[in-house]
């Protein structure tokens, strides 16, 4: 795993440390991903079970924060790490905790499946499975970019939020108007209203990993904000704006 | 809300517009016929710490060496170039290499304490330099183990044997006997290579403290020790300069990937 970051390090044990750590990055931003996915899908396929196996299986992705955070404090005191070697793993100290606060918005959105799924399904909310599909999508090439320290591919991450803003600003109308319509789905519909901003606060924390991407490869703070070369991601269908 | 400076920075930084001491113009230096200096360039401002960095025989001591004609003492090497102090070169000819010293002391790896007491290792460099009455002597000469940081362990003792002190203490004492001729520039080639991490941090604190009056150019092969405490850091790799830059450039973003290599420890 170490081949994008250069040379091997003199003393091979460092490497290992490194890679350690980004295997638990990488292992964290996996099972955050799978557990926004499947707490969507519960919630669409209105399985209360489903949504308390993901509610339990929170617990994992602090398990896995804790790890990151304890190993880059015992790599930074035994390797005094510098240059890109010390920003990449203060940024797994950051990236760590931002996908447990993934983690968090995937066990809310699977709290509010059994309130969700009461009643019959709220028209607009089609469209939440494929705005999760986008965030994991951006989650996971958030990830990767910081595996490969891949600056093109964390700049197609920033400039996809754009997108996912806009599928909560599609949805936040959609929503607005079926609770007009609709005043006996008002409750569901505020639920769908909280899953749809939990959506787009992760595509913000995909933005915020692959800021620190940027951060780790070109050690220039702000980096990342300068003009995107990259393409953004193909544009998705346009959701239904009624 | 103002940002609040780092202070170990701000204690390290040396201003833009501090004058420069030494100039190094193109200086190449020869062992026999063997090239160790490349033709290097830089500046050294006045006051504040340089340190140099750079794998084993990458030319680092042999360029600290330059710096006060040492190397006079040893045949077969010779540099070419310019090193200008204060603007006038100190490799031509016609340059009293004892003047020179006087002007730029140098402290070693190992300790170099005379077989005297530690009063007369101090008074000794003096006598040699100067001429004072043995009041003023005396005044010199606590003075410099006051500016070394050893006046208070050696105070009662300072008719006791040199030889007699700890590894770290006579390091500081070498460092008092430098410090008495008030020298423009002190040239550090490794000093606490040979210390223990609490003789190290003294003999850190007490040159921080004193870079304030003084020059000090220290050849070091303590990563760590170079980021804490030079304002300056010039990276060398096979007789060339690689990069030079502050704190942040050198150990946090190098521009170079053969500087990065180096301090990150990807290096042979």
């Amino acid at each position: 795993m170490t081949e994008q970051a250069g040379p091997r390090h003199t003393l091979h044990s460092y490497d290992e440390e490194l890679d350690h750590i980004r295997l638990l990055i990488r292992d964290s931003g996996q099972l955050a991903g799978r557990q926004l996915l499947g707490a969507v899908d519960a919630m669409v396929r209105r399985d209360f079970v489903g949504a308390a196996a993901i509610v339990a299986a929170d617990e994992e992705i602090d398990r896995l924060q804790a790890a990151t955070e304890q190993q880059a404090i015992r790599t930074i005191g035994r390797r005094a790490p510098m240059a890109d070697d010390l920003r990449e793993i203060i940024s797994a100290i950051k990236i760590a905790g931002e996908l447990e606060r993934v983690g968090d918005y995937a066990k809310n959105i699977a709290k509010r499946v059994p309130v969700i799924g009461e009643t019959a399904p709220v028209a607009p909310a089609v469209i939440v499975p494929e705005m999760a599909k986008l965030v994991v999508r951006m989650i996971d090439d958030a990830i990767a970019a910081y595996i490969g320290r891949d600056v093109a591919l964390a700049k197609q991450v920033i400039e996809a939020d754009t997108a996912a803003d806009e599928f909560y600003n599609s949805l936040f109308r959609s929503l607005l108007v079926h609770m007009i319509e609709n005043p006996r789905q008002t409750t569901q519909s505020a639920h769908l209203l909280f899953v749809a901003k939990n959506l787009e606060r992760v595509g913000d924390h995909a933005t915020n990993i692959a800021e620190m991407v940027c951060y780790t490869a070109t050690g220039e703070p702000g980096a990342s904000r300068a003009s995107t070369a990259g393409a953004a991601y193909e544009p998705l269908p346009a959701p239904a704006d009624r | 809300m103002s940002v609040r400076l780092d202070p170990a920075l701000k204690a390290m930084a040396i201003p833009a517009d501090r004058p420069v001491k030494l100039a190094i113009r193109d200086l190449e230096f020869f062992y026999g016929k063997h090239r160790a200096l490349n033709g290097i360039s830089f500046d050294i401002p006045e006051n504040g710490i340089t340190a140099i960095i750079g794998p084993s025989g990458c030319g680092k001591s042999t360029l600290l060496r330059t710096m006060n004609r040492i190397y006079e003492l040893y045949p077969d090497q010779s540099a070419r170039g310019e090193i200008l102090l204060d603007g006038d070169n100190l490799l031509r000819a016609g340059v009293d290499p004892e003047g020179l010293r006087a002007r730029i002391g140098m402290v070693f790896q190992k300790p170099t304490p005379f077989n005297l007491s530690v009063y007369d290792n101090v008074a000794f460099a003096l006598k040699h330099y100067e001429r004072l009455s043995k009041a003023e002597t005396q005044e010199r000469v606590e003075r410099s183990l006051r500016q070394a940081a050893l006046w208070d362990e050696v105070k009662d003792k300072l008719n006791r044997s040199a030889l007699a002190l700890s590894g770290g203490q006579q390091q500081r004492l070498c460092i008092a006997r430098t410090l008495a001729v008030r020298p423009e520039v002190i040239l550090l080639d490794e000093p606490t290579s040979a210390l223990d991490p609490v003789s190290t941090a003294r003999i850190e604190e007490l040159i921080v403290e004193q870079a304030r009056e003084f020059t000090f150019v220290i050849v070091t092969h303590n990563l760590q020790q170079a980021a804490r405490i030079a304002g300056r850091t010039a990276f060398m790799l096979d007789g060339d300069l690689i990069e030079i830059g502050d704190h942040d450039r050198i150990f946090l973003n190098p521009q170079d990937d053969r500087t990065r290599d180096y301090v990150t420890g990807r290096f042979g």
